[in-house]
C-alpha cells in the first residue's frame, strides 16, 4: 500500500484525515471497493444477504484471514474516525473475503467476536505498513468523497436496505429528534462529508426504534403525547423550559350550580395572542372551585385549543369538542377568530372584523357590553390627552362612570350569572421558528373580590385577597399583607396581653415618608391615629422590621429601652437601621408619654428563635409567627416549629377565605335576625371563639346587607301592623 | 317681572371648578397624578386609573392616606379628604431572605 503524504491545499476535514493517512494508516483499496458495491449493487443483494453471506464466509476463514479481514475494517474506519456510525451504514461495502489482504500477523484483534468487525475497534492506534510514499491528489480525495457521496445520495442504495440493518446505531444528528416519542414521518439528516453538506431523507421508522427512543419528557407536552400514532408531521419544536407567569382574568358560574361552567378571557393574556394556541387548565370544574394552596395544583386538566397554527393538527378545536373534552364553557365561534388573528388576514378585514363586539378575536364568552364597557373607557381616557392628570387638568370621572354598572358578564346556557375568577398563567413559548406558545392554566384559587379581613383588636385589621395569599408560595418572598393576616389568624382564639402593643407590617410604609424634620406632622398624627400611646398600660411593643423589601424579622422593645432581635435567618445580622428609625418615630410622636422620654441609644439583644431552613425564604412566616406568640406572651420563648409551616399557613389562609367564600355564597336572608342577634352576642362576649371567628369573617362582607335587610322586614312589618288596626 | 338677563340666571362658565368636588393628588414620589372626585366617589376607581396611568399592578401597590391605609371602598367622605390633600402610594413591601 502507498504512504500518503499531506497535501497543504485541503480543507481542514482533509487535513485531518490527510494527517493520520501521514501517520501510516493503511487504506483498503478503494478501487476495489467500488467494484465490490457496483458488482453487489448489480446482483440486487441486500445487506442482510450480505451480512450472512459475510458471516458464513466469516466462520469457514481462518484465523490468519480473520486478522487479514478485521485489519482492513480496521483502517477502513479509520478513513472516517470522526463519524462511525456512518460507516456503520458503510459496512455494507463487501468484505474482503474475496481478496484477503495481506496483513501484520502480530496485529491485536478479536476473532472471536467477527461480527463485531462493522464496528470500529480502535481506530486512533494505526497499524505501521511500510510502502513506496506517494502524494495523494485532489482529484483522487474527490474520489474518496465520491465514495461517500454516491452512498449518500443514491437512496435506492440505502432504501433498499431492510430497518433491522440500517438501526444498527442512531446518527448523531438524530438525538435532537429521539426526545419525541411519536413516529415521524420524515427526517433530514444533515450528513458532513468533507466539506459538502449531503443532505439526505430516510423514514423515521427505521432510524428510531423502541429502544433509543427515550420516555417523553416533560417539557414535551401532552398534546405531543396524545398524537402518538396519529397523522405523523414533519416539523418538530424544541419548548424551552423557560416559562413566565401571565394572569388572565376568567369566569366562572356565580350560582353555586352543581356543574360550574368556566370559561376564560383571553383579552388580558398579552400582545402576542398571534402566537397563543394553547390553554390548558387544571381545575375543578364541577362544584365550588377549591382553594388549594398553591403546590397542590390541578385536579382535573383540560385543554383548550385556540388558533390555527396548533401542534400538528393546523386547525382550532371547536367549541363543541371544548365543551365536550374540559366541561368548559365556550362560546361558538370564539376559537376561529383566534383563528383568524393568526392567519394572515389583510388589516382590513381585521379591522372589519374588530368592528363587530360579538366578534372579539381575543375573549372566550366575554359579552359585548363589557368589551364595549372596556373600549369605551379606554377611548375616554385616551381622548383626555397626555396632559390629564396634571394639576391644571385634573382627571375628572364623568357621571357615566360612577352610574355605569359593572362589567356584564355572559349568562350561562341555565341562565346562571358568571362571576370572575383569577387563574394563574404559565405561559411558555415556543422558540424554534416562534411558531407556538402554550398558556398552562394551572393554578386556580379563588373569586377576585373575596378578601380576608380579619380584625385583631384596636391595633389593625388585617385585610388580605388573593394576590397576598400567592405569596405563601413555596419559596416566595412574604408580602406585608400576607405576614399582617397571619399574625392576626393566630391571635385567633387567644387571650392577648393587654400591655402589649403590635406594630404590623403595614404600618412599615409610615416610616417610609416620616422624617425627624416633620416633627409636629408626625405629632399631630400620633395624637389623632395612635390611640394607645396615651394608654399607660402598654409597655411593651412588638414590631414587625423589614429590611429593604428582602427580610423580615420581629423586635421586642420595652420601656426599659432593651430591644430583643427575633431573627430567623441566621447571620443576617438584623439590620438595626429600621428600628432605631421607628424607635425615633415613636418617641418623637409619643413625646408626652414614658416612650418619648427613653434615652436615644437602646440596647439590642437577640434572642434564640427557631431558625428557618435554607433557601425556604420563611423568615416572613417565622415573624408573623413569633409576633403573635409575643403579643399573647412577651415573655414565653419561642416555640420549635414545624418545617412545613409555610403550608400550614398557606392552608390556614385558604380556609379562611374559603369560608367568606361559602358565606358570600349564601343568601344573607337564609339566616334570621335571631341567628344573627345570637352570633352577634356570641361575638361580643367571646365565649364561643368558633362562632365569633365565622361572625367576623362574615359581618364584614354581610353588614350593609342584613342591615338592608332588617329595614326592609321593620318596614313590612309596621306596614302590616297598620293595616291590621285599620282593620 | 321677568329679567332672563340678570347675572344670577346666567348658566355657569365651563372652566367654573364643579360644586361638591375634592381635588386631590396621588403621588409615588416620583410621578404625581391629580384628580378631581366627588366625595362619594369610591377610591377603586382613583386607584385603577392611577394604576392604569403608571402602568402599575394595583395588587402590589397600596394607598395610603396620612399613613392609613386606603380600601377600594373608601371614600373622600368616610376617609375625611380635604381638598388639595395628597394620597400616598406605595410599592408593597416584601421579604423573605
Amino acid at each position: 500500500m502507498p504512504r500518503i503524504v499531506l497535501q497543504p491545499s485541503f480543507s481542514t476535514s482533509h487535513t485531518v484525515r490527510l494527517a493520520k493517512r501521514a501517520r501510516g494508516i493503511t487504506y483498503p483499496d478503494w478501487d476495489l471497493v467500488a467494484k465490490n458495491l457496483n458488482n453487489l449493487a448489480k446482483k440486487g443483494v441486500t445487506s442482510t444477504e450480505k451480512r450472512s453471506l459475510s458471516h458464513a464466509e466469516k466462520r469457514s476463514l481462518t484465523k490468519a484471514e480473520k486478522r487479514a479481514w478485521k485489519q482492513q475494517t480496521v483502517s477502513h474506519d479509520s478513513v472516517e474516525p470522526r463519524e462511525p456510525q456512518e460507516l456503520a451504514e458503510l459496512e455494507d461495502t463487501p468484505l474482503p473475503s474475496s481478496t484477503p489482504q495481506p496483513t501484520d500477523a502480530s496485529q491485536p484483534t478479536d476473532a472471536s467476536h467477527p461480527t463485531d468487525a462493522s464496528h470500529p475497534t480502535d481506530a486512533s492506534q494505526p497499524t505501521e505498513t511500510l510502502g513506496p510514499t506517494e502524494i495523494l491528489k485532489p482529484s483522487e480525495f474527490g474520489h474518496l468523497d465520491q465514495i461517500l457521496d454516491t452512498e449518500s445520495t443514491e437512496p435506492t442504495e440505502a432504501s433498499k436496505l431492510p430497518p433491522s440493518t440500517k438501526v444498527a446505531k442512531p446518527l448523531k444528528n438524530l438525538e435532537r429528534y429521539t426526545e419525541i416519542p411519536e413516529p415521524i414521518e420524515s427526517i433530514e439528516i444533515v450528513r458532513h462529508t468533507g466539506s459538502k453538506l449531503v443532505r439526505k431523507t430516510e423514514e423515521s421508522q427505521q432510524l428510531t426504534t423502541k429502544s433509543e427512543s427515550p420516555e417523553p419528557q416533560d417539557r414535551v407536552s401532552c398534546l405531543q403525547r396524545k398524537r402518538q400514532g396519529s397523522t405523523p408531521k414533519k416539523k418538530r419544536v424544541q419548548w424551552s423550559s423557560q416559562n413566565e407567569i401571565r394572569t388572565i382574568s376568567c369566569v366562572k358560574s356565580k350560582t353555586s350550580s352543581s356543574t360550574g361552567t368556566l370559561s376564560l378571557d383571553l383579552s388580558r393574556v398579552g400582545s402576542n395572542t398571534r402566537s397563543l394556541t394553547r390553554i390548558q387548565i387544571a381545575a375543578s370544574l364541577s362544584g365550588n372551585i377549591p382553594l388549594l394552596p398553591p403546590p397542590t395544583v390541578g385536579c382535573s386538566t383540560a385543554d383548550v385549543l385556540v388558533g390555527q397554527r396548533t401542534v400538528g393538527s393546523g386547525r382550532a378545536m371547536s367549541a363543541e369538542r371544548v365543551e365536550q373534552n374540559s366541561g368548559l364553557s365556550v362560546k361558538e365561534g370564539a376559537c376561529g377568530s383566534i383563528k383568524d388573528t393568526s392567519s394572515s388576514r389583510s388589516l382590513q378585514e381585521r379591522k372589519s372584523k374588530r368592528g363587530s363586539a360579538n366578534a372579539n378575536p381575543s375573549s372566550l364568552l366575554l359579552s359585548s357590553s363589557k368589551t364595549a364597557h372596556d373600549r369605551t373607557k379606554s377611548s375616554r381616557l385616551g381622548n383626555q390627552g397626555s396632559g390629564a392628570g396634571s394639576e391644571s387638568n385634573p382627571i375628572t370621572f364623568k357621571d357615566e362612570d360612577e352610574k355605569a354598572e359593572k362589567p356584564v358578564w355572559q349568562q350561562g346556557a341555565n341562565g346562571e350569572a358568571l362571576k370572575q375568577v383569577l387563574l394563574e398563567v404559565e405561559k411558555g413559548f415556543a422558540i424554534a421558528k416562534s411558531i407556538l406558545a402554550i398558556v398552562k392554566v394551572w393554578l386556580t384559587i379563588t373569586t377576585t373580590d373575596v378578601s380576608l379581613v380579619v380584625p385583631t383588636g384596636q391595633d389593625f385589621n388585617a385585610q388580605c385577597s388573593l394576590h397576598d395569599v400567592m405569596s405563601l408560595r413555596k419559596r416566595r418572598y412574604l408580602n406585608d399583607n400576607a405576614v399582617d393576616t397571619l399574625i392576626a389568624l393566630e391571635l385567633q382564639g387567644h387571650q392577648r396581653a393587654s400591655h402589649v402593643h403590635i406594630i404590623n407590617a403595614s404600618d412599615q410604609f409610615l416610616m417610609l415618608n416620616m422624617k425627624d424634620e416633620h416633627a409636629d406632622r408626625i405629632k399631630q398624627w400620633f395624637e389623632k391615629y395612635q390611640a394607645w400611646v396615651k394608654n399607660s398600660q402598654i409597655t411593651t411593643i412588638v414590631a414587625v422590621i423589614n429590611v429593604d423589601q428582602t427580610h423580615w424579622y420581629a423586635i421586642k422593645w420595652d420601656q426599659s429601652n432593651m430591644i430583643t432581635v427575633y431573627d430567623s435567618l441566621k447571620g443576617s445580622n438584623s439590620p438595626r437601621e429600621e428600628v432605631t428609625r421607628l424607635c425615633n418615630l415613636i418617641k418623637t410622636g409619643a413625646y408626652n408619654t414614658p416612650w418619648g422620654k427613653l434615652d436615644a441609644n437602646p440596647r439590642f439583644e437577640p434572642s434564640p428563635v427557631p431558625q428557618q431552613s435554607r433557601f425556604s425564604n420563611d423568615c416572613g412566616i417565622h415573624t408573623a409567627m413569633t409576633v403573635a406568640q409575643l403579643a399573647v406572651d412577651p415573655i414565653s420563648l419561642i416555640e420549635p416549629r414545624d418545617p412545613s409551616i409555610r403550608q400550614q399557613s398557606a392552608e390556614k389562609l385558604c380556609r379562611a377565605l374559603q369560608e367568606i367564600q361559602r358565606t358570600q355564597e349564601k343568601d344573607p336572608d337564609e339566616t334570621s335576625d335571631e341567628e344573627f342577634i345570637a352570633k352577634l352576642r356570641n361575638l361580643i362576649d367571646g365565649s364561643n371563639p368558633a362562632t365569633a371567628k365565622e361572625m367576623k369573617l362574615s359581618v364584614g362582607k354581610n353588614k350593609e346587607k342584613k342591615k338592608k335587610g332588617k329595614g326592609e322586614k321593620k318596614k313590612k312589618k309596621a306596614k302590616e301592623k297598620k293595616e291590621k288596626k285599620k282593620q | 317681572m321677568s329679567n332672563d338677563a340678570s347675572p344670577n340666571h346666567m348658566p355657569p362658565p365651563a372652566d367654573a371648578p364643579l360644586l361638591g368636588h375634592i381635588n386631590i393628588k396621588l403621588t409615588d414620589n416620583n410621578n404625581e397624578l391629580f384628580f378631581k372626585v366627588k366625595p362619594t366617589t369610591p377610591f377603586g376607581k382613583v386607584m385603577e386609573t392611577f394604576c392604569k396611568r403608571q402602568g402599575k399592578d394595583l395588587k402590589s401597590v397600596r394607598f395610603l392616606f396620612e399613613g392609613q391605609r386606603i380600601r377600594k371602598e373608601d371614600t373622600c367622605e368616610t376617609l375625611d379628604v380635604q381638598d388639595g390633600d395628597a394620597i400616598e402610594v406605595h410599592q408593597e413591601q416584601l421579604g423573605g431572605t
